[in-house]
């Protein structure tokens, strides 16, 4: 079903667009916007908003001007799937930088001052980043003003985009890590996802509801919110009343837990992993997920990590679910649909481009493969992994006056970092490898040491010479440049796809939530919440990756 | 008294109401009856924020949802052929915003009136949209006329 009308809407809002794009970009290069971008913090950024501001306005220009030719010409499938699409696509882009590079950090700004009014910041509280302003942008904008036309048609692409956003999520996963945490999520979904259509079905027995209904409603609350209701309500059969009553109590129910999990995470002291797990389980819709780990934690991806491995378990399981509500139906009414009509069909296919980007990664594609195993560290000497003259200074300084609490390994490993400025083995056994090697890491797991008892406050250093050794332990990180850009391209993808999800949250939707439906969905997204939180909070302790 | 009048009905008890009264108008003044049903716009929203089905599972749910309510409307129809079987009734099925296709459909028939049921404190079941006086009023071509 269509969001908004699509036609061959005016030209005119693409050419205001790129133009306020491309002046964008003049003025970013002009250094016009220096003083702003250093307030605001953003200033890092500049490259990245002059790249995006200019190829969004010469892309803007290049589309409105293919698109004035063949204005009169009966439309082609270049028209449809690119021309007509691509002012909806800078619309949105246009939103997510103005969210990221001003509103975002303006709300911040806000927030750090009213805390001697309030007392707490109220950003941190209900977890205003990117994120969660883009969303309720789209939610805005969709209950106001309405997706303006010239928009509509490339507003749809924000579901591809999130789709892109997690297959590029595939190239962060180790061997190790996916399959630790895919048996928890395994396990954890399979009980979840079971137990709430099972729970639903049961609900809809005690309380003499039809089939169709507990039915379509089942495979919402257990799987993924209105993305399951879509694929089964013509598999149960559901009537139009039950289907409107359902949409609108899981849409409701999952806008609610997407804003209420991230508060309720961080006030209970939830770690990324508790977090994760929690939010992949409880929370409806596989796109309020990623926005609920996002907003719980914008900056580390961890926590997105983790959740969207339960997230993909649990999409995983919609076929299952849809073959399973197919036969429970079929048996009593007598309609029998294929294995490809319930199973096929109804795969989400873009698992497997995750799964191939995981693969690719394992094989060394994007960088070595042992680098996620914490391997990939650059021990031999050069400038790069050098920490600076200052930091050198106030390690000299620690070492000639001496650390009290130190073992005899931590000692030797900071005189070590003071004499070559850097985590290195020793010079003479720099053509043996192993051995080099081997000393360097020991060095380092030393100095990792001197942090963790300077933080369990076992031993007292000062702040500079705690920033000098991180300093030096990160240096020795070696980052492959493939995955940074895979990883900034993914957060972009999914700032975009959330900002259009959002607006696909409309209150004529939310607003038919209601009848037994609501009551069922109240009765078991309370009960699948309540309990995947206790399940997380104890036995769900460890931080599985690192 | 009438010569075209415009019944607008979903079938419900408010608008059955509707219906008897349209009936009754139509009788007396042996005026042609159109039958107006309108298919909700708002049904095109009502995938959500569905993202992960495929484009051909989204079309089919689409399809599925206007068969059904087309099965309704058909429902809805056969009721009201048989009770106004004795008069010469036309039946409109369109699509759109409700107060909007309600006006165009006056205008196009050129109706003399136009008959819909009275705000209901309580919903019946079903798809929960009302028609609001603030957008119908300014745009209706023809008296409207409110059965209680």
């Amino acid at each position: 079903m269509a969001n908004g009308q699509v036609g061959r809407p005016s030209n005119g809002p693409l050419w205001i667009i790129s133009i306020i794009m491309l002046g964008y970009a003049f003025l970013v290069k002009a250094g016009v916007l220096d003083g702003i971008m250093h307030s605001l913090h953003t200033h890092k950024s500049a490259d990245l908003q002059f790249i995006l501001s200019i190829v969004g306005g010469v892309l803007g220009v290049a589309a409105a001007v293919l698109r004035q030719a063949r204005k009169d010409k009966p439309m082609t499938n270049f028209d449809t799937f690119v021309l007509e699409t691509i002012p909806g696509i800078l619309f949105i882009l246009i939103l997510a930088m103005a969210i990221r590079w001003y509103a975002e950090p303006v709300v911040k700004i806000i927030s750090n001052n009213l805390v001697p009014v309030i007392g707490f910041k109220i950003h941190k509280v209900l977890n205003l980043n990117y994120v969660v302003l883009g969303i309720l942008v789209g939610i805005i904008i969709t209950n106001t003003w309405g997706i303006p036309n010239f928009a509509a048609s490339g507003v749809k692409t924000a579901r591809f985009v999130l789709k892109m956003g997690v297959i590029l999520l595939g190239a962060r996963y180790s061997f190790a890590e996916l399959a630790k945490l895919g048996m928890v999520s395994v396990w954890m979904i399979g009980f979840f996802v079971l137990g709430t259509v099972f729970f639903v079905l049961w609900l809809g027995h005690i309380f003499r509801q039809p089939k169709s209904m507990t039915g379509v409603l089942s495979a919402g609350m257990g799987v993924c919110g209105v993305s399951a209701t879509v694929a089964c309500a013509p598999v149960v059969r559901a009537k139009c009343s039950e289907m409107a009553y359902t949409i609108g109590t899981i849409l409701g129910w999952g806008v609610l837990c997407m804003f209420a999990f991230p508060t309720i995470g961080k006030i209970v002291g939830m770690n990324p992993t508790q977090f994760g797990a929690w939010a992949g389980t409880g929370i409806l819709n596989s796109a309020q997920v990623a926005a609920a780990c996002l907003a719980f934690n914008a900056v580390d991806i961890h926590t997105l990590k983790v959740g969207e491995i339960f997230n993909i378990t649990r999409v995983l399981f919609l076929p299952i679910i849809v073959l399973v509500l197919a036969t429970w139906y079929g048996k009593s009414e007598g309609t029998k649909l294929s294995f490809k009509e319930v199973v096929i069909d109804k795969f989400p296919i873009f698992v497997l481009g995750f799964l191939l980007l995981f693969f690719l990664s394992s094989l060394g594609l994007f960088s070595p493969p042992s680098h996620y195993k914490g391997k990939y560290l650059d021990f031999s000497y050069n400038k790069r992994t050098e920490v600076t003259a200052e930091e050198l200074a106030v390690i000299g300084e620690a070492v000639k006056a001496g650390v009290p609490g130190l073992t005899a390994a931590e000692k030797e490993a900071l005189e070590d970092l003071y004499k070559q400025r850097q985590i290195a083995g020793d010079y003479k056994d720099r053509n043996n490898k192993k051995v080099f090697d081997a000393k360097a890491r020991k060095r380092m797991e030393a100095l990792q040491s001197i942090l963790a008892k300077a933080k369990a406050k076992q031993i007292s250093i000062s702040k500079e010479l705690k920033s000098a050794i991180k300093h030096a332990v990160k240096q020795v990180h070696k980052k492959s440049k493939t995955i940074v850009v895979l990883t900034d391209a993914m957060i972009w993808f999914f700032a975009y796809g959330l900002i259009g999800l959002g607006m696909q949250i409309t209150k004529k939707a939310l607003a038919q939530a209601g009848g037994w439906p609501l009551v069922m969905g109240a009765i078991s997204g309370t009960a699948k919440a309540v309990l995947s939180f206790i399940v997380v909070m104890f036995f769900v302790k460890d931080v599985v990756l690192k | 008294m009438f010569k075209k009048i415009l019944l607008a009905t979903h079938g419900t008890p408010g608008a059955q109401k509707a219906e008897d009264l349209a009936l009754s108008w139509a009788e007396k003044s042996k005026a042609q009856l159109y039958v107006l049903s309108i298919i909700n716009s708002d049904w095109q929203f009502m995938t959500g924020d569905d993202w992960l089905n495929t484009s051909a599972t989204r079309n089919r749910f689409a399809q599925y949802v206007e068969n059904e309510i087309n099965s309704e409307i058909d429902k809805l129809w056969d009721r009201l052929k048989q009770k106004f079987n004795h008069l010469p009734t036309e039946y409109i099925r369109k699509a759109g915003k409700l107060e909007e296709v309600l006006a165009q459909v006056a205008e196009d028939i050129n109706a003399d009136v136009a008959i819909i049921g009275a705000y209901q404190k309580k919903q019946a079941p079903g798809f929960k949209a009302r028609l609001t006086n603030k957008d119908l009023h300014p745009i209706m071509p023809c008296p409207l006329v409110i059965a209680v």
